[in-house]
């Protein structure tokens, strides 16, 4: 009920403004997405921690249910083999085949909760040209990544200078959340990553 | 006049051994206040494009709480009655292979009654870390399990002993029951019962697999690299990093349990 006068609330003041009534509206879309059904027993959607985009939007995992997801973790400040992570998620989406719409999501967690604010990750995603109609950048509390990390197979650690010493690793989600290939190293041929992420996309 | 000086002498001696005692004072909750103080890593990282590696030096550890002893059966019973979604038959493959409470005889069973009082094992890091959460604490870290299990520098030889005869043992099926002695913190059973999982158990990993003779980093890892070891003489050391380095946070075994930590009281 509270929650129900909230929303009215946010509603009547955003009919005030039309850019602010656009968000309200992205908002309520993404509580609903939320709401998507049962994740399946190995799928990653079961995870409950919550993170913000780069937008500001608080989501679950979840919020990835129903196409395939190219998925890494790092940090922004990272200047060794993060750079190469997302160099290579861009060279996955350069060559994405002409059926794929806007199907994939390519997501990047952040494990820096400290540095890596969603204003940080807005900034980071616009120094690379990341496309926003593909991308998605996280900012998590420390559990959650530690959460996601495991779920992962993403070892890392803080290195005690702000920074973190972490395994490279990117992840094909299928449209269930459930990992179907990890690519293990950055610099290395995503020929693989790209060949499942077509057969997926076949389906 | 003698009797009153030995009396004295007896409440010293008292005195002493209660503040003794006080120190690694048993809370309500089962777990013990360790104190803060240093700490010399077991394996050395040596930072990107750094030359020499930095010397094993002692860091500070601060104060936390932690489990006096694994997490036993019966308390592991009780958390699954209170949380369904961690009952074998719920649990969701993301979270544990099918291992998991392997030796139970149903959801809210034990083998028997002597079950009870082992550390409960077949659990994976994800259930693990929901029991801690579920208590309002968490897995302690590696470098808190460490810096328990090295007492201050109490317990060293006698950690190194234990360790040893518990390699040589077959595996059995069943962990033995906790009741070990303590050490000087008060923690009990750290060896020859039970692995524990560890918050960041795979934080090493990186250390372990990157071997790279040139100092050049792997370019499967961020950041730093192996660079030795602070005691090449400490087996048993080796063996806890490696066995905690081949771990995946889903995975459970017959002889792997927990522990839970939390900050100062």
């Amino acid at each position: 009920m509270r929650l129900r006068i909230a929303f009215a609330a946010i509603a009547a003041a955003a009919l005030a403004f039309a850019a602010a009534a656009a968000r309200a509206h992205e908002h309520m879309h993404h509580e609903i997405m939320m709401e998507a059904p049962t994740p399946t027993s190995a799928s990653l959607y079961n995870l409950e921690s919550k993170w913000t985009t780069q937008d500001g939007t608080n989501v679950a995992l979840g919020s990835l249910a129903g196409g395939p997801v190219v998925a890494a973790m790092g940090y922004t400040t990272c200047k060794d083999i993060c750079p190469a992570i997302v160099a290579d998620m861009m060279w996955v989406e350069k060559h994405l085949p002409a059926n794929a719409g806007g199907r994939v999501r390519f997501a990047f967690f952040s494990f820096d909760s400290a540095g890596d604010t969603p204003a940080r990750l807005k900034a980071y995603a616009d120094e690379h040209g990341l496309d926003p109609g593909h991308w998605t950048l996280y900012h998590g509390d420390d559990d959650a990544a530690r959460e996601l990390a495991a779920a992962l197979g993403v070892a890392y650690r803080p290195d005690g200078q702000g920074g973190f010493d972490h395994a490279a690793a990117i992840s094909l989600l299928d449209s269930k959340g459930e990992i179907v290939f990890q690519q293990r190293g950055a610099q290395a041929s995503s020929d693989e990553l790209l060949a499942r992420l077509k057969t997926l996309l076949e389906r | 006049m003698m009797r009153g000086a030995a009396a004295a002498i007896g409440a010293a001696a008292l005195a002493a051994f209660l503040a003794r005692s006080v120190a690694a004072e048993l809370e309500p909750d089962g777990m013990v206040a360790v104190p803060a103080g240093l700490y010399t890593p077991f394996l050395k990282v040596k930072a990107p494009n750094e030359g020499e590696p930095a010397a094993a030096l002692a860091r500070r550890v601060d104060a936390f709480r932690l489990d006096a002893e694994p997490v036993t059966k019966a308390q592991f019973l009780d958390f699954v009655t209170m949380h369904p979604q961690w009952r074998k038959s719920q649990i969701k493959a993301v979270f544990a292979d099918d291992r998991y409470l392997k030796r139970w005889s149903s959801d809210l069973e034990l083998a028997d009654d002597a079950a009870r009082n082992e550390p409960v094992t077949n659990v994976s890091w994800f259930a693990a870390e929901a029991y801690c959460k579920a208590r309002g604490l968490g897995l302690p870290t590696t470098e808190q399990w460490e810096y328990a299990l090295a007492d201050d520098g109490r317990s060293r030889d006698a950690v190194r002993e234990r360790s040893l005869e518990w390699f040589a043992e077959p595996n059995p099926a069943r962990p033995p029951a906790i009741g070990g002695p303590a050490n000087g913190f008060g923690v009990r059973d750290m060896v020859g019962l039970v692995w524990e999982w560890t918050l960041d158990f795979d934080a090493h990993a990186m250390t372990a697999e990157s071997r790279d003779a040139n100092g050049k980093d792997s370019a499967s890892f961020c950041g730093g690299a192996a660079a030795g070891v602070a005691d090449l003489t400490d087996y048993p050391a080796f063996m806890r990093y490696s066995m905690r380095a081949s771990l995946k946070a889903k995975y459970t075994a017959d002889n792997l349990g927990f522990r839970c930590a939390g900050g100062a009281s």
